[in-house]
């Protein structure tokens, strides 16, 4: 185990750094550069060229950054004058963590929910119900249920404030305007997979050997369910961590998701590097969690103590 | 074959032989699994009735536009923002421009975004993650970290290359989709055959001496195709808001062509003055994915191998 | 199994007890606090650095220059005194005697420090082409010359001479510009790369201070007690909210969590009878490449383009109406001789309403010329950027256009910075653009278009335009200089360099509890250094 987990780190690493250079490359085919502006001279643009070491050979800037990335230094940002991309970070993802927490928690524990109970109940009224749920919570864009929760909470009613993140009450709204597309996604492949499940050999010998409907429920039928859920969880953990713009954007959210698209659309060139590492890393470590919880959920696959 | 004994007259027996054909008759039509597979989704009334919502949608799209008089690109200073009139049955937008003409162009796009993009991810998505689930290993570890790379690449980048490389419009916004969106479905194929490969049947058939390719094409893919099936249908909607989020950003459908996800977010931005422009959008949004769910869950039940003759 | 719970279980306690960024206290803390939003964050707060408007606006508060702007007017900031050379070249400044925040003396050495960082080029400021007009500031920006030969002096502590290149007027309003002020080298080299990145980092001689800066969320600016002027200063404190969507910042107003709010355009029929218009300087038209080989560089063939929009109608469609149709080119507002220069120079231009007659005549003209029978066989690419509003406006131009002349228009939607990139390498053919001016006089504009101009990416070339601007710079007589000016924008329109479109007045709503909130269309968006809250 310990030797599987360290070669998959190893790898990881190996990945990340195909990743950094891939996009390094990419973010300079991009066209326009960081200095474009409406005011910007040939004369201005040389000064800023210099000052920032674009003036030097593509490949001693990778070098250069690569230097400072090893020693865990992102740079300094172009669109943010003298703000590093590690302070960026720092200060932006609690934020978008906190959102993606409170929505992946909404999400998983009510969408397994809504699967299991819609499964079980196939055909009948509840099930009907669950379906509903799912369909709506897939048929609306999150740019719309942000705006409708938030016209219908927030502005028509008044319940919940209408933007800003400054406690509990703020972080209702946005995190179920974020959570809800995930919750129908989760609750339509349980309630698929589950469905899958129950026509399956061992849920019937389980059975034939009296085991209780709860016990056959819960330790053989939502184990074996769960899989295929597991495996969309990862890249919809990072995404929802990352691709959180529009929510963040309607409720006044100081996250990475709104940095993440601006630097993009700003050519900030280091800052878009940072947060592709920053992602990178993270998606690679959701990746390895991930795979090593099939170890631990799937019942057949074991990885080999060692 | 001779008669032992006492041979009864011949002469009353007529010699039958095999009938070689009657043998292998089959009394009922032969129906190849697609076959079956139709015959149990008309079965299926909410199938049904999606798949006619579908249908009703594709044929609006084609036909909509030319049942008003009005062009979904003529601007109109007099009528902006309009309520549903006699002339204007959708009212009509920021621009005066008219919204049932705009709503069904807009379907053209968003069908096709939404179908193709998808349709393309399935295939590349399922093909790579099936690979790699079935062969496991080094074959695995590779093409995953090849997706762990694609992934990691914001795909906005993707999608502003794809722009230049291509003329701006719906074949480059299909391209990006396609390059940074197989991603999801080959995990989740890659999951769901490394979850099937332990199978008896596919222990069986290896036994038999089946080729790597039969086993995944005809052994494992169809026990799949009820999961691949509703994760697709479950990915158009994905196509289409990622194609209105990406149009929200300007990477979108270049002016005057419109879409749905586009009307949305254009309806959203004035939700609390003019709400029926948010609303048609919506709408038409919401009911194309409810037709396309019930239609999932009702092509999920028809291809399930297990199910077949019931 | 139970693993398998176990690891829900953790998810769910996770996001339960979750790690909440902890929010500020509230508000009531301070009795007169002024809340107003931006869409995305300062930028910088680096005054020599900063190069766009809510950077500026923020400039405005926390620092002041040798001069302060008040309502268009030009007032004495931190120099008490100034006279200036006949020939309108060299100004000398007597400074007060004002403190920084920390409590330090404000010396002349700073400002000769703040202006050679302006255009050192090794500082590489964004914004440094503001100062060409100072003596040498040319060669000391490209490396040619070093920053000791700048045409800027500390005489003696309280003495500041600044030599100009060629007499410029508006010189002395643009000295209110923070690109100007007063900085502290001691803490330019203590920081380095991090000075005023953050509150503590750099210190103020404005209004107010720089409390508190959470990036892309709020920044807090409260009195700053050593300003020189600190007794008129009413506002204890001033929140900027970082709001991107318009919308939310539209409803949080509504619900009292702002003072001041931006009302986009579809909603200024609902606020009507409250809402307050002021003009933000901003000037929108549609650049054509007269260097690109279609049909541009023919000059009835631009006036066609000209004639054939509808500027009223495009204004009514985009923004309800809220924008001015522009039929001519320069802001109206900004300063002429002795009033407005749009009242003592009136000019109709090409009318706010489309001549298709007008347009029909210019284009058969064009056709004749260019060899063309049928004008549906002449294709143009507009360009424009990628927000909302900009593809509202494309299709607009891009209908008026095809319907009132019969040619194709191909409307080509990229991201801002490919905007931009394709403008400066002018791979465009017609681009809709703006241009916001920096200092209150026709030349912000009319500079742009001479022949050796960086900005002029339509490879506008004209021998009159070049010599009237040229006059215009050396001219010492105000109505001659004028004049010229004047000549020249009629020089421009009579090309069809531009089409000019509209004049972005935008709509504000304030809370009406608070009196004397200023704003203006250079150098600062908000003038709160005479708001005030009425008591209750």
């Amino acid at each position: 185990m310990g030797r599987y987990i360290l070669k998959r780190i190893l790898i990881s690493l190996a990945t990340l750094l195909v990743l950094v250079t891939v996009v390094f490359a990419l973010v300079r085919l991009m066209p326009g550069d960081p200095f474009s502006s409406e005011k910007m001279t040939p004369q201005v643009r040389q000064n800023l060229e210099r000052y920032y070491g674009f003036d030097k050979p593509v490949l001693e800037q990778y070098l250069t950054y690569m230097g400072r990335l090893v020693r865990g230094d992102l740079g300094y940002s172009m669109k943010y004058a003298n703000v590093t991309v590690n302070e960026i970070i720092a200060k932006a993802f609690p934020y978008s963590a906190d959102l993606g927490l409170r929505a992946l928690a909404i999400a998983v524990s009510v969408g397994l929910t809504l699967g299991v109970v819609s499964a079980l109940n196939r055909k009948k009224p509840i099930d009907a119900v669950c379906v509903v749920v799912a369909i709506i919570g897939t048929s609306i864009p999150d740019f719309i249920m942000g705006y409708v929760l938030q016209y219908f909470f927030g502005i028509r009613w008044g319940l919940l404030p209408i933007a800003q993140y400054k406690g509990f009450a703020y972080t209702i709204l946005p995190s179920v305007g974020l959570g809800f597309y995930t919750l129908a996604l989760v609750s339509r492949l349980m309630r698929s997979s589950m469905l899958e499940v129950v026509q399956q050999d061992y849920v019937k010998t389980a059975r034939a050997k009296g085991a209780s409907r709860f016990r056959i429920v819960r330790k053989h039928m939502i184990r074996n369910a769960i899989l295929p859920i597991v495996t969309v969880l990862g890249p919809i953990t990072a995404s929802v961590l990352t691709g959180t713009f529009v929510i963040e954007s309607i409720f006044a959210i100081p996250g990475m998701g709104k940095f993440y698209v601006s630097s993009v659309q700003s050519l900030d060139y280091t800052l878009v590097l940072g947060m592709t590492v920053f992602f990178g890393a993270f998606l690679v470590t959701a990746n390895l969690i991930v795979d090593v919880l099939y170890g631990i959920v799937d019942p057949r696959i074991r990885v080999a103590r060692g | 074959m001779e008669a032992i004994g006492d041979a009864p007259d011949r002469s009353l027996f007529e010699r039958v032989g095999k009938d070689r054909a009657g043998m292998e008759a089959i009394e009922r039509p032969n129906l190849t699994y697609w076959q079956d597979a139709w015959r149990r989704l008309k079965a299926n009334r909410m199938a049904v009735f999606a798949l006619c919502v579908v249908g009703l949608y594709v044929v609006m799209a084609v036909v909509g536009p030319w049942m008003t008089s009005y062009s979904y690109t003529a601007t109109d200073a007099k009528a902006t923002d309009a309520l549903p009139s006699a002339a204007h049955w959708f009212g009509t937008d920021m621009l005066g421009r008219d919204l049932w003409s705009r709503v069904w162009m807009g379907a053209r796009t968003s069908l096709m975004i939404g179908f193709v993009a998808t349709l393309l991810n399935t295939l590349v998505g399922g093909l790579i993650g099936g690979v790699a689930g079935y062969y496991g290993g080094a074959v695995d570890m590779v093409l995953m970290r090849v997706v762990d790379v694609l992934y990691g690449i914001p795909y906005i980048i993707v999608a502003i290359l794809m722009m230049v490389v291509m003329e701006p419009g719906m074949g480059s916004l299909i391209v990006a989709m396609v390059v940074t969106r197989w991603i999801g479905m080959a995990r989740f194929v890659r999951g769901e055959v490394m979850r099937v490969k332990e199978s008896d049947f596919v222990a069986a058939a290896r036994v038999l001496g089946a080729s790597d390719a039969t086993i995944l094409v005809r052994h494992i893919m169809p026990n799949l195709m009820g999961l691949i099936i509703t994760n697709t249908m479950m990915a158009i909607p994905n196509a289409i808001f990622t194609e209105a989020f990406l149009s929200f950003i300007g990477l979108g459908i270049q002016p005057p062509e419109c879409s749905w996800g586009l009307l949305a977010r254009e309806g959203s931005q004035t939700l609390s003055i003019y709400p029926l422009k948010l609303f048609f959008p919506a709408f038409f949004i919401s009911t194309t994915m409810l037709a396309l769910n019930l239609l999932g869950d009702g092509l999920r039940d028809a291809l399930d191998p297990r199910l077949r003759g019931e | 199994m139970k693993r398998s719970l176990v690891v829900v279980a953790c998810a769910l306690a996770l996001a339960a007890t979750g790690c909440a960024p902890k929010a500020e206290k509230a508000e009531a803390a301070s009795p007169k606090v002024f809340r107003f939003s931006y869409a995305s964050d300062i930028p910088t707060l680096d005054p020599q650095m900063g190069n766009s408007m809510p950077s500026a606006t923020v400039a405005f508060h926390i620092f002041d220059g040798l001069t302060r702007m008040d309502n268009g007017a030009v007032k004495p900031g931190i120099a008490e005194s100034w006279t200036v050379s006949d020939d309108g070249l060299v100004y000398v400044f007597k400074l007060r005697d004002a403190k920084w925040s920390d409590g330090q003396p404000i010396k002349a050495q700073e400002f000769e420090y703040g202006i050679r960082r302006l255009m050192d080029p090794a500082a590489a400021s964004p914004y440094s082409f503001l100062g060409l007009l100072i003596e040498n500031a040319d060669a000391v920006n490209s490396g040619k010359m070093p920053v000791e030969k700048l045409g800027v002096r500390a005489v003696d502590d309280k003495t500041v001479e600044l030599r100009l290149a060629y007499p410029a007027d508006y010189f002395l309003g643009m000295l209110s510009m923070c690109q100007f002020c007063a900085t502290r080298p001691d803490l330019v080299e203590r920081y380095g790369k991090d000075f005023a990145a953050t509150p503590d980092k750099n210190v103020y001689d404005g209004p107010f201070m720089v409390k508190e800066w959470a990036r892309e969320d709020r920044m807090i600016l409260v009195k700053n007690p050593n300003y020189w002027n600190a007794d008129s200063i009413a506002l204890d404190e001033i929140d900027i909210l970082i709001v991107p969507d318009e919308n939310t910042a539209l409803a949080m107003f509504d619900a009292g969590d702002l003072d001041l709010v931006r009302v986009p355009p579809a909603f200024v029929e609902k606020y009507k009878d409250r809402v307050v218009y002021y003009y933000d300087g901003s000037n929108d038209f549609i650049k054509l490449n007269m260097a690109s080989k279609g049909p541009l560089s023919d000059r009835d063939f631009r006036l066609a383009l000209n004639y054939a929009v509808d500027r009223q109608d495009f204004v009514d469609i985009t923004t309800k109406g809220l924008y001015d149709a522009n039929p001519r080119y320069v802001l109206p507002q900004v300063a002429g001789v002795d009033a407005a220069y749009g009242t003592e120079y009136p000019l109709p231009g090409f009318g706010v309403r489309a001549d298709v007659a007008k347009a029909k005549d210019h284009l058969a003209k064009a056709m004749a010329r260019l060899g063309v029978a049928d004008p549906s066989s002449i294709e143009i690419e507009f360009l424009t950027s990628d927000t909302d509003r900009s593809r509202a406006q494309a299709e607009i131009v891009q209908d008026q256009w095809q319907k009132n002349l019969g040619i194709k228009v191909v409307v080509k939607q990229v991201p801002y910075r490919q905007r931009l990139d394709m403008e400066s390498k002018k791979t465009f053919e017609t681009v809709f653009t703006g241009w916001a001016p920096d200092y209150s006089d026709p030349m912000t504009y009319l500079e742009l278009w001479t022949s050796d101009s960086p900005y002029n990416h339509g490879s506008y070339r004209s021998a009159k335009y070049d010599e009237y601007v040229a006059f215009a710079r050396k001219s010492t007589d105000k109505r001659a200089r004028m004049d010229a000016l004047f000549a020249a924008e009629k020089e421009l329109l009579a090309d069809g360099a531009i089409v000019p479109m509209q004049l972005r007045r935008e709509s504000l709503l304030v809370n009406p509890a608070f009196t004397g909130v200023g704003t203006y269309f250079i150098g600062t968006n908000y003038d709160l250094v005479h708001a005030d809250r009425a008591s209750k």
